[in-house]
This record gives C-alpha cells, structure tokens and sequence, in this order.
C-alpha cells in the first residue's frame, strides 16, 4: 500500500509515463456504508471493486477478494461517489486542491481554448494530473448596450444575431465541447437557436440570464446564480426605494429584492420546465457577515496561507481570495452603512428562501463554486454544501447537487454520479456521514481518482506539464489602474492646484501619486479620480502622476471601459504615468541669456 | 568672482521682463536684410532685444554708452533664421541655436508642453530659439486618432470649430490641420481660425482645394501633385503603398500651371519639404549624410540626443519610408522614384517663377536634425533652380509672413527683432555658406555657440518620445496556431499585431526563426521541428530593428500606447501538447 501511494505521488508531482497508466490495476474497497445519492440509503459493509477507472462491482460484504487487488480497508467510514463542481475556471495549478477535497469531475465553464483542450486531453491520457476535465464553449454574449462600462473580458464571444450564434455554436460543437455557456445579453432569438444546437448533440445550455423566465421560455437548462429568478419576482418599488439610500456606485444585488409573494409561482414553472438550479451561496454572498460567522475565512486562511506547500498557488489568487470576504461591491464591509451591510444581508436571507422553496418542490439543485476565479477549489464545494443545507436544503439534496444532479445536467448520467456498476472509479470515503452532517464531507480519509488511491498530499513541487498560456487573472483581483489622462496637464508654479485623473480601474482605495508623493485623493467613480496637490510640491519641471490601488490582490486588467489591448499594457498595482508639467511663474529673469556669450 | 557678481547684480537693479541685455552694435558687413533687395553696407544698432536703427553705410551709427560692437566687416548679416515646421523635442534647443535658427514654428506637439516651452524661452529661462506653436494637430477620427495631448481627434463635424476655438483659447499661435479632415470641418475651422488671426497650415491630398478652403500653408507638394491627377488616378492603387511621396512621380505636368495658379490666386505659401526626399540625396552625393553622421556621432555632448533619433535620421537616407530599403529596389523603381523627386523640383521652380512664395520647414526633429536641417533644405531649393535670394527669403520673410508674424520678424528692420545671423562668407554667391556661422544673435544677445552635456528644457515633454520615422514597437494581438503537438514536423505560425515590418523577427526558445513579411499587421514565422520536442508553455516574441519607439500604429487603440515601447513585442504564448 505504502508503496502503492508513493508511485502515486510520484504521478502526482511529475507527470506519468505510459506504462503505469495502461496498467489495470484492481481496488477493492471494502467494509464501508456506501451512500446511495439516488434514494439516501445507506448500505453498509459495501464492497465496491474497481477496474482501470470504472467501477466494475458493487455488493454488499461477503464476496471474495479478487486476486491482485488492493484493498482499502474503510470499515466504519462512509463512501460517496467522487463530487462534480459544475462551473470552474480551471488554472494549472488547481489539480491537487480539486482531488485532496474529493472532487473528481470539473466542468470548466469559462473558456474553450487550446490551453483547456490540452489539459483535458493529458488528464485522459493520464499525462497530466488533475480530476476529469470537461469544459464549455467561451461565454457568448450579446453586443453591450454599453461599450465604454462594458467588462472586457478574453473568451467573451460576442454575437450580434441568431445566425452567428448559429455558426459559432457549429465551430465550437465540432471542437467538441461538452456544455453551452451564455450570458444575459444573449436576445431570447440567439438563445433559442443556441438552444437548438446544443439539443441536436445532446448537451447542456447553462448560464446567466436576465430574467428565468427566458430561459425557461427557450428552453435552456442550468441557472447560474440566482439573479434571474429574482429578477423574474422584482419588487421595483423597494428597490428604488433603497438605491436613494445607498452610496453611489453601491449597486445591490437583484436577490435583496425578491418579492417573496411570488415565489411559489415561480418555483413552480422553473420545476415544471425542469431548469436546474446552481444558488452559488459560496461566491454570491462571499462578503456577507453570515459567512465570516461560519468562519469559512478561517478555514480558507488556514489552508491557503498555513500550508506552505501551497505554495505554488499564486500569491495574488489567495490574497483575493481572502480579500473577497471582506468586501462588498468596490468597498471594504466595514466602509458601508449598517443600511447597506444589512440590505445585502437580507439578499443572502432571501436568497435562502429561493433555495429552500425550490428544494422542497422537488427542484434539482446543483453546485458550482466559480472556483478558481474566485472560491477556493475543492474545499469551496464543500462551503457551498453547508450552505445549502443552512438554507434548508436537506443533506442528501445538498449531496445531490454534487453527485447525481450535476451529472444529469450534463447528460453523463450513465457515467458519473453515484456509485453503480458500469460508471466512473472515483469514491470519496469520509470518515462520518455527511448524511447526519453535511459538514462530514470534509472529513476525508482517501479519495479514489480514475481507479488510483491518492496519497492526500500537497506537494511543494508540483508542476503542471503544460502551464496555462495567458496572463493569471480574474475580475475578483483589484484592477489594476490605467490613466487617460489628467487635468490641468501645466499649472503654474508655487500655487496648489486639484488634479482631475480620468481613466479605468478605479476603486474606493485608489490614491494619486505626484512625483513620488502621495495625495489625499477622493474617488468619484471607476473612471474618475481628484487629487489635493500642495504648493510645495509644485516646482517647475514636468511630473510623472500615477494611480495606485492596493498592493493586494492586484492585477486584474478586466476593468470596466478596458479595451481588448489592454492586457498588453498595465498589470501591477501601479498604473501608466501620465505627466503634468509646472511652469514657469513671472517675476526676475535669469540675469543673462543661458548660451549668451561672454563669460561662459 | 567678488566682482563678477557685482556686475551681474548691477544688471539686475533696474530691470523689467525684457532680458538683459547691454545694446549691440554689428557694424561694416553686407547686409542682406530679408526683403529681398540687394545687400548693401551698413550698421545696425540694437537695443532692448529690437532693431533700433539701421544705417545704409559703414561707420556711420556712434555707439551709444556701453554698448557692444561687433565689427562684421567683410562678414554677411542676415536675419535670424525661421524653421517653419518642426516638432520640438527635449533635445532641441541648442542645436537650432548653434545653426542659426533663432526662431521656429512647432507644427505639432503636446499643446501645454509647447506653450510652456515657449514662455519659458520667451522669459529667458529655458535655452532654445523663439517659437511659435500650433499645439496639437487637428486631425478626423479614423482607427489610430485617439485623443492624446498631441492630437485632437474631431469627433463630430458640427463641432470643429468649437474644439479648435478652445485650442486658440490655450494660446496657440497656429492651427495645423490632417489631410482626413472634411471639406465641411476645414471650412469651419478655417472660420474659427481666421475669426482669431491664426493662420491655418497642414497637409492635404488636393492642393487646390485646400487653397479654396482657407489654408494659409501647405505642408509639402503630395497635395499638388495629387490636384493635377485628381479624378484620372486613384493615390490608393499606386505602386509602393505607405510611401506617400510616390504620388510626384505620376504627376501630370500639364496641369500643374492652373493647379499653381489656383494657390497664387489664393495666397497659398507652399513648404516643400525637399529634405524628407532623404534618398535622392544620398544618390546625388550632397553629402548631408556625412553631415549629420559628423554632428550627430563626433560630438560627445550630443550623447544627449536619444540614440534612436540619431539612428533615425541616418536610416532614412536608406529607406523609402520605413518599409522599403533602397538598395532592395530594381533599378526601373528608383529611376521611378528619381522622376518623382525631379516633379517636386519643378513644382517649387514654376511657383516662385510665377510669384509663389515658399516657407522652408523641415519638420525637425521628428526626422531630420534641429538646425543643420535647415541649411540642407536651402540647399535644396536652389538645387530646384530658385536663387540663393530666394531660398533665404523661404527661411526669414516668407516664414515670417506665413506666420502671420512679419511686422515683428523676418527681416532687418526697425522695430522688429534683433535676431541675426552672421557670416564668414557670401550665401548669395553660394548658398553652402549659410554654415559659416560666425556669430548668432537672439534679440541682441549673442549665443555662445557649442553643445553642453548638462543642456535641460527644464520642463520636460510630458508625452512619450514619438515619431513616425522612427520603427513601430510591434504588438501581438493574436497566434494562430495556438498550441500543437510535440514531435510535429515545422509548424507555420500566423502572427498577426501592429507595427510589422520586412525586417521584423520572431523569437523561439532563445532562437531566431525564419520569418515572412505578410503586412505591417501578419507574419508568418516558421517553427523548426527541432524546437519542437518540448512539451509545455512557451513564448513567441517578435523584434524589429532599431531606430525603435514609435507606438503611433495605425488603427492602434489608446490602450496600445501604454504597451510595449522597445524593439521586442510583448509576449504570445504557444503550448506544446502531450503527444
């Protein structure tokens, strides 16, 4: 066994060679009560046995051993099937934390670029580590209403009618992709012919809408997040009511105003239509006091930071992980009113009933975290479980949502999803049962992957033999600044003066630098900054001006009015100078001419 | 030293803004004073930083108390001289003083920058010639015209007039107009322009009706050449695209007389840049390389000047625009490009001949070096066949006058400025002489002469060191493919971005490999199997030669700007996939 794990270590650190994949090793796990995420049932003293990476029996105790097996001895211990994350943005460094939380199946929902395509196909062939790997088209979009706030983001596919959805759902499905990602600027024509696509090869159209009911209306399948349902139940009137309460800028989710009188109906036809649902409690309502009084940033910090063989995540990905409980919108919790901390309090309450209300009619939940955009992977599945069940989701949905429902989603039923013959080798074995506590899936004593038992570990020098090609970035980092320009760009000399910067990528924290120096700053909006310039400062001569934001968590050049150049441009903390110049005042001329003859 | 400073405090008592200055008598040389008669002897006394008097024979001005003297006999006294085009960079100031040019017009800068500069030397706190500025150039928007410091981009016609008001309201001194502009959007910034007494110069694609709309001055002779072919051929089907000066070799000769005579009835002045032919210079064997390769290269305190500048404008001498080497060109394509330059040439000799005045600009230091400049472009108008008379009056009163600044300059007359250039030998004899400088004199105070490692404007250009005759910094925007297998055979990948050239190179692995010039935005670049047998990430990067640091690309964006500035391109990433 011990040396069993040590090979696979050794898999798991550099990368395999041919032959120890191909081998068909056998694994028997037995003595456990194995969890049956259709009906709830427990089967004790299970014995599942498995074969390359399926699973080939599943019995109860009293079969042989067969010969040339590995045994797993799980008596007293409870097994799950491995966890699915539905929506993740996949890094080269994600593999480990994925496999180490049980989740053995991703769907990346961000991208459908080469990058991803090559991991997808190293992890089959067992060249590459990670958890099965399926991914989407790029996100489509419709054309923004408007350009210059629009996020820019790569991998955004904008479509301008149904016909080029038509032919770009064409393009990607003979790529082979595995779901259909859209986002709410889609018209409901485009939707519809997207729809139409995705059903002639049988897979998922998941994504953001603008309103359910469209989605229910074209006949889409995911929901992701729960925006489009209470944008579907808006009660309008508190919400202009609030937003003249509010700060500028502060902008509050649509859940804060779901009329909950019409929430049954809605429920109704979303379980009627067969829409799955994905609440991403985790990531909507990361900077919420009910999360930080669950101490889930604790248990981020704790492995994140305290594990230093994690090392190899990027340090600018923790920061803003962590960073991410702590805010909301542009600014720090602490910052706003209790009005504002209270009103997104009661979006993350609301968005409890939904959860509940659709669970107990019957609806189909399943999770996503966003990780690693923003969430943690792996241990953010599990967070996003626990609340699923504080909303009032009983265990087994919650466990659903991570098993059955996902795979159904995804029209992989037959292959993934819960423990039966015929389907995929990969087993949790918890040591308590996360059926009388949710919080028990993370007590994890091995997690079986494609038929291979992990050895549980974080390794220092892990490497992904094929490192992601583009820029490490997400929304979720602080953007980083750009200027366009800042006036006056000449002021006169011994006179203070206030600079207007404008440009992208402000926030809250932004400050203005003169030469070096730092100025009292005050923020208007994303793309306007003023500045206090003292006298003294004002020597005559021409001056860089800089944007700074903090040092923390930086980076990200998806801001709002960026175009598709700028990520060959700014990427710190620090933006683009810009210069301003300090003339000369009047008053005693140099006593000569500088080149005039004479004495030199 | 004790009394060292007592004098210069002395000169401080008592003092206004003029600059101090003790009173300056040039007396006994031939004047030649830039009216266009005939040089005479005489005396000029200037005082205050204007010329006081002028006496038509030697000897015959007392000196008043303290004055200077300056004894020029057997010298040649002329007005200062006037760059009417150029780009003032940081590094400007002493060169122009040194050649003489005691006063230019900035056709195209950063305008706050240029109107700091300017009252700065106006105060005598910054070193460099008088200048008048148009600040930014006033274009139409199309791909690449973002708003810059540098650069107005009109974006409603309705409102031309409205932005270059506000330009006026800044303090410019000139309005300088692109030749994408509308009919409809000249007209009216014509009527803003005049309504504030600035005059309108720029570049246009039809002389003729430039002259109709109002301009007071058009930048080179594409707009002539162009007006006499105009509805017979299409500019955009004519052999070496991007080379704008192709146009002169396909003028139509028949025409150009009514072309000319439409800006003589308009009184147009005409700047045709003779010097940006840099080739044809090269082929004559004038020697301006070897000029400027002396000044630019032998002078240790010239280190000042960015070396990519300096590479620049050698490299010009061998190109024809930034795209086409000379010596790459069959012979039938120079003698084509030779019969261009002779069109211009005749050009600049029918219009002085039928009245037409001309303005010597030399649009330094975007290309070309402050001050020598000047002198080569001289000599470049009487190589068309004007007089030496002539070529001088381009470099002081007609400058002056397209200007709209000749009751203060451009001639030896009372009132106006004493700024004045004098000679060891007769430029009016040949025109080479106008480099025997034996004094320059910038309102009456006489420039020391020589360059300084330590020379500073003080304020510095707060824009990025630009220019089109320098070679794009290239940008990647997209590579295709984006990954491939290892062990493939060689791969051909298509590299597509801004700011490409014939010369531009792509980097693998710490290696060159072989590519191919599709269009200043694709390459082809091939990848050798033999650097394909790593698996993994790995980036693509393309370089092109110095002279480097332009990123004003066509159809650029303004983020494109805040990219990459040097030779090498910022990084594309390839991935090399698991077999």
């Amino acid at each position: 066994m011990k040396a069993f794990q040590k090979g696979t270590s050794l898999l798991l650190a550099v990368g395999a060679w041919c032959g120890w994949v191909m081998a068909q090793e056998r694994v028997v796990i037995r003595g456990g009560s194995i969890v049956d995420v259709r009906d709830g049932r427990l089967v004790p003293n299970g014995v599942i046995v498995l074969e390359g990476d399926r699973i080939v029996s599943v019995s109860r105790e009293g079969g042989a051993v067969p010969e040339g097996a590995t045994v797993v001895d799980a008596a007293g211990k409870y097994l799950l099937p491995g966890l699915i994350d539905l929506h993740v943005h996949y890094k080269d460094w994600s593999a480990e934390l994925y496999l180490n939380h049980g989740v053995t199946t991703v769907v990346d929902l961000g991208v459908a670029h080469e990058w991803i395509k090559a991991q997808k196909e190293g992890i089959r062939t067992g060249l590459i580590p990670g958890p099965r790997l399926f991914h989407g088209t790029n996100n489509l979009d419709g054309p923004p209403e408007d350009p210059t706030s629009y996020f820019v983001r790569p991998y955004v596919h904008i479509l301008k009618d149904p016909e080029e959805a038509r032919a770009a759902m064409r393009q990607y499905i003979v790529g082979k992709v595995d779901a259909v990602k859209v986002y709410d600027g889609l018209t409901q024509e485009m939707l519809r012919s997207i729809v139409v696509e995705a059903q002639k090869v049988n897979i998922p159209v998941i994504g953001h809408f603008k309103d359910v009911r469209v989605a229910a209306a074209v006949g889409a399948h995911g929901i992701e997040h729960n925006g489009a349902v209470a944008n579907a139940i808006l009660d309008k009137q508190a919400q202009e009511e609030a937003l003249k309460k509010v700060r500028k800028g502060f902008r509050p989710p649509a859940e804060c105003f779901m009329d909950l009188r019409k929430l049954p109906e809605i429920v109704d036809l979303m379980v009627k239509r067969g829409l799955y649902l994905n609440p991403t409690m985790r990531m909507s309502w990361q900077g919420d006091r009910a999360l930080r009084e669950k101490g889930f940033h604790y248990q981020d910090f704790d492995l994140l930071i305290n594990d230093w063989r994690l090392r190899y995540v990027p340090l600018a990905f923790r920061l803003a992980d962590l960073k991410e409980y702590q805010e909301i919108g542009m600014w720090h919790w602490a910052d706003l009113s209790p009005y504002e901390q209270d009103l997104f309090h009661q979006g993350y309450t609301n968005a409890q009933r939904l959860v509940k209300a659709f669970a107990d009619a019957g609806g189909k939940l399943y999770a996503g975290t966003d990780s690693a955009n923003m969430c943690t992977p792996g241990l953010s599945l599990h967070q996003e479980l626990e609340l699923l069940v504080d909303a009032g989701a009983s265990p087994l949905q919650a466990l659903q949502a991570a098993t059955i429902n996902p795979a159904e989603l995804m029209r992989m039923k037959d292959r993934l999803g819960s423990l039966e013959e015929g389907k995929a080798g990969d087993v949790v074995i918890l040591d308590a049962s996360p059926l009388e506590d949710i919080r028990n899936t993370r007590k994890i004593a091995r997690v079986i992957s494609r038929g291979r038992v992990l050895d549980g570990q974080y390794h220092a020098d892990f490497k992904n033999p094929i490192p992601k090609n583009d820029i490490e970035d997400s929304s979720h980092f602080f953007p980083s600044p750009t200027i366009r320009w800042v006036s006056p760009e000449a002021v006169e000399e011994g006179t203070g003066v206030t600079l207007t910067v404008k440009g992208t990528g402000f926030i809250p924290y932004s400050f203005v630098r003169f030469d070096g120096q730092k100025l009292k700053t005050d923020f208007s909006d994303g793309f306007e900054l003023t500045a206090q310039v003292p006298a003294p400062l004002l020597k005559p001569g021409t001056y860089a001006v800089t944007v700074e934001n903090p040092d923390f968590a930086w980076g990200s050049i998806y801001a709002r009015g960026a175009t598709d150049l700028s990520h060959l441009g700014i990427r710190g903390p620090v933006s683009n100078e810009f210069r301003v110049m300090v003339k000369l005042k009047g008053g005693a001329p140099i006593l000569a001419h500088p080149r005039e003859g004479g004495e030199k | 030293m004790a009394i060292k400073l007592l004098f210069l405090l002395l000169l401080a008592l008592g003092h206004s803004t003029a600059l101090a200055a003790s009173p300056l008598l040039i007396k006994s040389g031939t004047i030649i004073d830039g009216t266009g008669g005939p040089p005479f002897q005489g005396d000029i006394l200037i005082q205050d930083g204007r010329i006081e008097r002028i006496e038509r024979a030697s000897g015959a001005l007392s000196p008043p108390p303290g004055a200077r003297i300056v004894d020029a006999s057997g010298k040649f006294v002329l007005p200062g001289l006037i760059d009417s085009h150029v780009h003032y960079h940081d590094w400007s100031g002493e060169l122009y003083l040194y050649h003489g040019v005691t006063t230019v017009a900035d056709l195209g800068n950063s305008t706050e920058w240029s109107i700091a500069l300017r009252e700065g030397i106006e105060k005598g706190k910054i070193a460099g010639p008088r200048q008048f500025v148009s600040g930014a150039q006033v274009d139409a928007p199309r791909p690449g015209a973002f708003a810059r410091p540098q650069l107005i981009a009109i974006k409603d016609p309705r409102n031309a007039a409205e932005e270059v008001r506000k330009l006026i309201a800044k303090g410019v001194d000139v309005v300088k107009v692109y030749e994408n502009l509308t009919p409809g959007m000249v007209e009216s910034i014509v009527g803003a322009a005049r309504a504030a007494g600035k005059p309108v110069i720029g570049h246009t694609n039809d002389a003729v009706e430039a002259a109709r709309l109002g301009y007071k001055g058009i930048e080179h002779t594409n707009g002539v050449a162009m007006a006499t072919f105009k509805g017979k051929l299409d500019p955009a089907k004519l052999p070496f695209p991007g080379y704008g000066r192709i146009v002169h070799s396909f003028m139509d000769e028949s025409r150009l007389p009514e072309v000319l005579q439409v800006l003589l009835d308009h009184g147009v002045y005409l700047n045709p840049t003779l010097r940006l032919w840099s080739w044809p210079h090269l082929d004559q064997k004038k020697g301006f390389l070897e000029e400027d390769y002396a000044l630019l290269f032998h002078n240790t305190a010239l280190a000042y000047i960015p070396i990519d500048y300096r590479l620049a404008i050698l490299n010009e001498y061998f190109h024809l625009s930034r795209s086409y080497r000379v010596d790459e060109l069959k012979p039938d394509d120079k003698e084509l490009v030779r019969r261009g330059y002779r069109n211009a040439q005749k050009i600049v000799k029918q219009f002085v001949d039928k009245g037409g005045k001309i303005y010597a600009g030399t649009d330094s230091a975007n290309i070309g070096t402050p001050g020598l400049a000047l002198h080569q472009e001289m000599e470049l108008l009487v190589d068309c066949g004007l007089t030496p008379m002539q070529a001088l009056l381009s470099a002081t009163r007609w400058s002056a006058e397209v200007l709209n600044q000749d009751k203060k300059l451009g001639t030896l007359e009372p009132g106006k400025f004493g700024d004045v250039l004098v000679l060891e030998a007769n430029p009016l004899s040949d025109i080479r002489n106008t480099r025997k400088i034996a004094h320059v004199f910038k309102e009456g105070m006489e420039i020391a002469r020589g360059f300084t490692a330590y020379h500073s404007p003080i304020i510095y250009r707060n824009i990025p060191e630009d220019s089109g005759h320098l070679n794009p910094s290239p940008l990647l925007t997209a590579m295709t493919p984006e990954a491939v297998t290892e062990g493939s055979g060689d791969v051909v990948l298509t590299l597509r971005g801004l700011g490409f050239l014939p010369w531009s190179k792509a980097h693998y692995l710490g290696t060159t490999i072989a590519t191919e010039y599709v269009s200043d935005t694709e390459l082809k670049a091939t990848l050798p199997a033999r650097l394909l047998k790593l698996v993994g990430t790995f980036p693509v990067v393309v370089e092109n030669p110095r002279p480097v640091g332009t990123v004003n690309l066509r159809a650029g964006s303004a983020f494109s700007i805040f990219g990459t500035r040097g030779a090498e391109s910022n990084p594309f990433y390839l991935i090399v996939k698991f077999k």
